[in-house]
């Protein structure tokens, strides 16, 4: 049962909320061990949410009434713990809820827990975790992908059937096609970053992870809208899942971006290509030249606005506080020592590359090649009206097998990382396995704002 | 790009970092294949309109207007453990 099947019957009063969230947690707790999706289970918010769900009139229950929603750990639920999975914000405890927490309360949702992620959403793997690594519930030796790798294998272990990630290079499409589900980032201002942890705020965006497509859409409707706590929030309706035309529409490959293409990922992609073109899809070769440089540009720019943006875990304004610390800058040394190494290696690139010697070349360059990949999708999307390829370069890698390869690791985001920087919808879904019988995913990207023709032209793969 | 020691403990120092000689070492290594792997981004020409201009951005900045959300800000104020009235009490820091 899916989760609109789920909060259709209780909705119909057939299903208890409270029964659902007390299944809910003894699978969390049953399975949770050995794959570590789970940093906190708010058992005792979460039955009395159910309660008051089960207390309203069937008919004024929401949209996901009943239905269990796991949160990725840098999404603020008042009087709960956000840490981020870092030292640095173990202890820290929401003050008010995130934009997207309102909007699943409000539809009688019951939040479920925290999910691990890599420390401050830097990562491809979730090694990242001052928690621990998560593992991929298909294959323990394995990666779930990062940074939303504990809200991807929540959903692909069964705990939950709807979590919410966050993605600002990959971090829900590249889980998501690791676990074999489905993961959207959706058009950038499409959903409020209001009670974000910020990363890099530019390319920052929160999108549902789910076992089913259709709940995929259903999360997403939930999710969008307006909210003018975010300043680059878009001003129009929220997204409304009405089913687009297929039949005559025009579907990109970017060959040049293709190349040297994994050949188990390569016939996965030619098969959903023949059976969309058996259903009157048209396909069209598209160029995308500068779609390569997406990933060294992400990390320059991410890099750039994260050394900005967490420069507020002082101390003194968030963050963790060595009582022990002499005078000011002694204290800034002390408390900054809590994040972990990729987090700082991130930030000290950021700093690198914004200082007066480097700015130029580095950030400013990023900028302008930036601005070279958006228009190379708004070139291609004259001509097409989405874009396949892809999710990730490889199927879930082992733990610990590009631990000491920092560019092969950042290489995970080759596909995923253009999405973020021309701020474009972008949906991971899965379709086929390799030989070692992993799931490959594959993506489709949209033009902005376009979401409900991918959703489309992924139902049309399944039926 | 080759990035020195020297520069890797400057930076660590401008992002406030206390970073032993073993990490400044790792630091030098992992940065210069970093910097290494994004010098790509130099040969792309980007003297040219279409890299100049404003990325088509998909949400326009709101306009910047005050505004002071009363109860968030009084959550907030009620988060710190020590304070007397609306003042915030940290530890000694200078």
């Amino acid at each position: 049962m899916n989760a609109s099947q789920t909060a259709a019957k209780v909705r119909l009063g057939e299903l208890k909320a409270e029964e659902l969230t007390k299944d809910c947690i003894n699978k969390i707790k049953e399975s949770n061990a050995g794959i570590n999706a789970f940093l906190e289970i708010f058992e005792q918010s979460a039955l009395a949410q159910a309660r008051a769900v089960d207390a309203k009139e069937p008919c004024k229950r929401g949209k996901l009434a009943g239905v269990c929603v796991a949160i990725k750990d840098n999404i603020l639920y008042k009087g709960h713990i956000a840490s981020c999975a870092s030292k640095m914000l173990e202890n820290y405890k929401a003050p008010y809820n995130a934009f997207v927490v309102e909007r699943l309360l409000a539809e009688d949702a019951i939040i479920i827990g925290r999910t691990n992620m890599d420390e401050f959403a830097m990562g491809s793997s979730n090694e990242n975790s001052a928690f621990g690594p998560v593992k991929n519930p298909l294959d323990l030796e394995r990666v779930p992908g990062g940074s939303s790798g504990g809200s991807a294998a929540a959903v692909a272990a069964g705990m939950v059937t709807m979590a919410l990630g966050s993605d600002t290079g990959g971090s829900i499409r590249q889980p998501a096609a690791f676990c074999g589900i489905y993961g959207m980032k959706p058009t950038y201002g499409s959903v409020s970053r209001y009670g974000l942890v910020a990363f890099a705020s530019s390319a920052d965006q929160i999108g549902p992870l789910t076992a089913d497509l259709q709940d995929n859409a259903l999360l997403l409707e939930v999710l969008s809208g307006y909210d003018p706590k975010d300043s680059t929030s878009a001003q129009r309706p929220a997204f409304k899942m009405t089913p687009a035309e297929t039949k005559g529409i025009t579907v990109g490959i970017p060959s040049d971006f293709l190349e040297n293409l994994n050949p188990e990922i390569r016939a996965c992609l030619d098969k959903a290509k023949e059976i969309l073109s058996g259903k009157g899809v048209n396909f069209k070769d598209i160029s995308l030249p500068y779609a390569k440089y997406a990933s060294p540009c992400y990390y320059i720019l991410t890099s750039s606005e994260a050394s900005s943006n967490l420069a507020r875990f002082d101390g003194l304004r968030y963050g963790y506080k060595d009582e022990s610390a002499q005078n000011l800058e002694d204290s800034y040394l002390k408390d900054r020592a809590k994040f972990g190494p990729e987090v700082k290696r991130r930030i000290m690139l950021g700093t690198f590359s914004l200082g007066s010697a480097h700015a130029e070349d580095y950030y400013l360059k990023a900028q302008k090649v930036r601005n070279l990949i958006a228009n190379d999708f708004a070139e291609a999307f004259k001509q097409v009206d989405a874009i396949l390829m892809p999710a990730t370069p490889n199927t879930a890698f082992k733990l610990g097998e590009k631990t000491e390869d920092l560019i092969s690791l950042y290489l995970s985001d080759l596909y995923t990382a253009p999405a973020n920087i021309a701020g474009l919808p972008a949906l991971s879904f899965p379709y086929g396995k390799d030989e070692k019988g992993l799931p490959v995913g594959l993506q489709l990207y949209g033009n902005y704002f376009d979401e409900a023709k991918l959703y489309s032209l992924a139902e049309l793969l399944e039926k | 790009m080759e990035i020195s020691l020297e520069d890797i403990k400057k930076t660590a120092k401008l992002a406030k970092f206390n970073i032993t000689s073993d990490e400044a070492e790792l630091y030098t290594k992992q940065m210069s294949a970093v910097l290494d792997w994004v010098a790509q981004l130099q040969k792309v020409k980007t003297d040219i309109p279409a890299a100049q201009v404003r990325r088509a951005a998909s949400a326009p900045l709101r306009e910047d207007n005050p505004r002071i959300d009363e109860v968030c800000a009084r959550e907030i104020r009620a988060a710190f453990n020590d304070k007397d009235g609306d003042n915030l009490k940290v530890k000694k820091v200078l």
